[in-house]
């Protein structure tokens, strides 16, 4: 018998996270709490802020993969709503994706209900039936129509991290950090240094050894989680690993931001991002409990700055209350793409230092919950392991990558659009990722299938591609089913679709609207059971 | 969905002024035929042990605002009471919540701490000739609207404690959702939207939150609520005699 095991020496002690966005405090959560699960008393994390630079905080979107992280990690949901300004989402709403036909605009839903199996009869009625006047998502879920109405997902009796449908929320995240500051400091006892990093010192092997602070102290550590935003100070800059540039496939470069303040009380709030398509991008609007967030992401290749000005103020104004002069803007530059490799040596980036698209799909956030969740997994307890580790960890997370990548882009690759070569270009297959395009081909004439799927750790499954196909209408061609529609299929599709509508009649009557039920949160809290 | 709610009445309150309602008086009296489809009434934690002894106590969550409330179960079903039976009361003991309906302490806006009493000044029970008068002649409030006031004050400070009650059995999770489901003979009732207290996380308690719940005076309620349970068994037969 051999020994496969090799020495272990240095174990993991000390692990130092640069950086307090939401990246650098989520995953100090995360890992705070895997050592507090594992009764690891003998490592420590120490997170270093720079006090000032300024967290980006844009990131306001998520997928309801949050809601069991935010549960696990002991944050009360209340608290979401009280502290981070959060409101619920269920799902992104896209407007003028298509063209518009005798100037009616298009719309659809990617809502976050998940059907269960015994909707498998409704979607293959609706997709060999052109002559059905449904929406797909309203043949399946009711969650669209609740989003129109602007209803809430759950009632103010439900308890927290529960819902009658699926959802996920959009918060403030510079508010979002400082409440995962105070819990990961108080919960998991993660040392909190308000410094910035000047210097880095390395070991013979390439490894990061210490780090210098701007205040002289010297931190040496055993891994270094790189959060430190666009800049990716430590596996960037220092580790100099490879940036992959994706601008190729998903054009846009520059993003034109701000905030318009709101009464709660007066102004409904949306349950679900509203994300319209303009001629060289799409505008994203995300209503929080005291303000809207909107911003304008497009492709500096295909616009000007002054005409992607012009096309945010004309979105902007008939909902304004204040003067056009007296609203802020930001304007911000970023790079589609990620690093070659998110764990090099004794170094992970996390967050925006790990890589970035587009918001579409509220990837940002998702990206640093499942990242970290990964890391917490997979970090071995001696340094010596790492590699190892590191070639499993870039693997899933260059995976998550691509992935990502090839479902945004099928957002523009559906389109019809043509009133500008953003939208052309998106539609040639030379922009097109190899992957996206052989799914294409076979979807073509099928259903997607759960097998087309096979990764444990996809990033978007089957149903949200079907959201995303049949919303823009692209059915397979010359789908022939066998069904014969027996009789008994056919019993049971009306016996479903009674259902639906029962359940339908329940929620309208139920569920209270957005804004209602974050006012009462606020008052009254969220019980636990 | 058969989940038992408290009803809002949209009977306007009104404030007592001697000015408008010298001259008024009031009949106690119990609306029967509002009683009559109440399956559940709220209580107040010192109400548990006189109601233990004829009625389950449940605990729901108040529809608006999702606190817990503690409750008499008087049905199995949505406006069932079946503790009125020929349009009598059947039970020994009638909540406050009940016997309260025609008067209500509202906190002044302008006096923090500071109780104005109102009443539903256009039920019946108000009228100028029978009953026991709310004022005196020279003006002053009468003896029976004192007590009222002091019986509303008292309730105050009841619905306070049984806040706290909850406050602790949150706070060590004792609270459990639970089905009701009630079989009678004729037909099986199914009630949602109900919590007991778990007993088997009571009994493994540690020793400090057995004290913390002894000392803050909770036991006697808990092991009242637990006994109370029974009572649906009761309400079984009750329903099975309709």
């Amino acid at each position: 018998m051999t020994d496969t095991s090799m020495p272990l020496t240095n174990t993991v002690k000390r692990i130092i996270i640069v950086g307090g966005g939401t990246a650098g405090w989520l995953t100090a959560c995360h890992l705070g709490h895997k050592l507090q699960q594992d009764g690891n008393l003998n490592q420590e994390i120490i997170l270093i802020e720079s006090p000032n630079i300024p967290t980006i905080g844009v990131g306001e979107g998520t997928v309801p993969s949050i809601v069991a992280s935010l549960n696990k990690l002991g944050i009360k949901e209340a608290d979401l709503i009280q502290c981070a300004d959060a409101t619920f989402k269920q799902s992104v709403k896209f407007v003028d994706w298509k063209k518009k036909e005798s100037n009616e605009s298009h719309y659809y839903h990617h809502v976050f209900d998940h059907p269960n199996s015994d909707k498998e009869a409704l979607i293959r009625q609706w997709v060999s039936n052109k002559n059905i006047n449904n929406s797909f998502v309203d043949m399946i879920s009711n969650q669209g129509q609740v989003c129109d109405q602007h209803l809430a997902p759950k009632l103010i009796t439900t308890p927290e991290f529960k819902g009658a449908m699926g959802y996920a929320y959009h918060f403030d995240a510079i508010k979002l950090a400082g409440l995962l500051t105070k819990h990961a400091t108080s919960k998991f006892n993660v040392k909190h240094i308000k410094s910035e990093l000047v210097d880095t010192k390395f070991s013979d092997n390439g490894y990061i050894r210490s780090i210098t602070l701007k205040n002289k102290q010297a931190l040496d550590a055993d891994l270094f989680i790189d959060c430190t935003g666009f800049s990716s100070l430590l596996l960037g800059e220092k580790l100099q690993v490879e940036f992959i540039d994706k601008q190729s496939i998903l054009f846009t470069d520059r993003a034109i931001t701000t905030q318009i303040p709101t009464n709660s009380l007066l102004n409904s709030i949306p349950s679900c991002t509203l994300a319209t398509a303009k001629s060289a991008g799409w505008i994203w609007d995300i209503g929080l409990s005291n303000r809207r967030g909107i911003g304008y992401v497009y492709s500096s290749s295909h616009t000007s700055k002054q005409q992607a000005q012009d096309d945010f103020l004309s979105y902007l104004r008939p909902s304004l209350s204040q003067k056009i002069e007296d609203v802020e803007f930001r304007e911000i530059e970023f790079k589609v793409g990620y690093r070659k490799f998110a764990w090099s040596k004794n170094c992970v980036a996390i967050g925006l230092s790990q890589g970035f698209v587009e918001p579409l799909e509220a990837t940002g956030i998702l990206m640093i919950d499942d990242a970290a969740k990964a890391l917490c997994e997979l970090l071995p307890t001696h340094v010596n392991q790492y590699e190892i580790a590191a070639k499993k960890y870039n693997k899933i997370i260059r995976y998550q990558w691509d992935r990502i990548i090839d479902f945004i882009k099928l957002h523009y690759y559906l389109s019809d659009r043509d009133d500008n070569d953003f939208w052309r270009q998106n539609k040639q297959h030379d922009t097109m990722p190899e992957s996206l395009l052989e799914m294409l081909t076979l979807w073509d004439t099928r259903i997607p299938s759960e097998y087309d799927f096979s990764s444990r750790h996809e990033v978007f499954y089957r149903i949200n591609y079907l959201y995303i196909l049949y919303g823009m209408g692209k059915r397979p061609k010359n789908l022939v089913f066998n069904d014969k529609q027996s009789a008994e299929i056919e019993r049971k599709i009306i016996e479903i679709e009674k259902n639906l509508l029962l359940q339908r009649e329940y929620l309208f009557n139920q569920l209270e609207s957005n804004n209602l039920l974050i006012s009462k949160i606020k008052k009254y809290g969220l019980q636990r059971i | 969905m058969n989940s038992p709610s408290i009803k809002l009445s949209n009977n306007q309150f009104v404030y007592l002024n001697k000015q408008s309602h010298g001259n008024i008086r009031f009949t106690p009296q119990i609306n029967i035929d509002v009683l009559k489809k109440e399956q559940i009434v709220p209580l107040v934690i010192n109400e548990f042990i006189p109601v233990a002894t004829q009625n389950p106590i449940v605990f729901v969550k108040d529809n608006q605002t999702g606190q817990f409330r503690a409750v008499a179960l008087y049905g199995l079903k949505s406006e069932q009471n079946l503790m009125i039976k020929n349009d009598t009361w059947q039970s020994i003991y009638l909540p406050k919540a009940v016997r309260n309906k025609y008067f209500k302490l509202i906190e002044n806006t302008e006096s923090a701490g500071e109780y104005l009493l109102t009443c539903r000044i256009d039920d019946p029970a108000f009228n100028q000739k029978d009953g026991e008068p709310l004022f005196e002649q020279n003006g002053k409030e009468s003896p029976f609207l004192k007590k009222i006031q002091e019986d509303l004050l008292s309730y105050l400070h009841q619905q306070e404690i049984t806040q706290h009650f909850f406050t602790l059995l949150l706070e060590l999770e004792l609270l459990t959702p639970q089905s009701l489901s009630v079989e009678t003979p004729q037909k099986t009732y199914n009630i949602d939207g109900v919590y007991l207290i778990d007993e088997n996380r009571l009994n493994t308690l540690a020793d400090k939150d057995t004290i913390k719940l002894k000392q803050a005076n909770m036991l006697p309620a808990i092991y009242a609520h637990i006994v109370s349970k029974a009572h649906i068994l009761t309400l079984a037969s009750r329903a099975n005699e309709l």
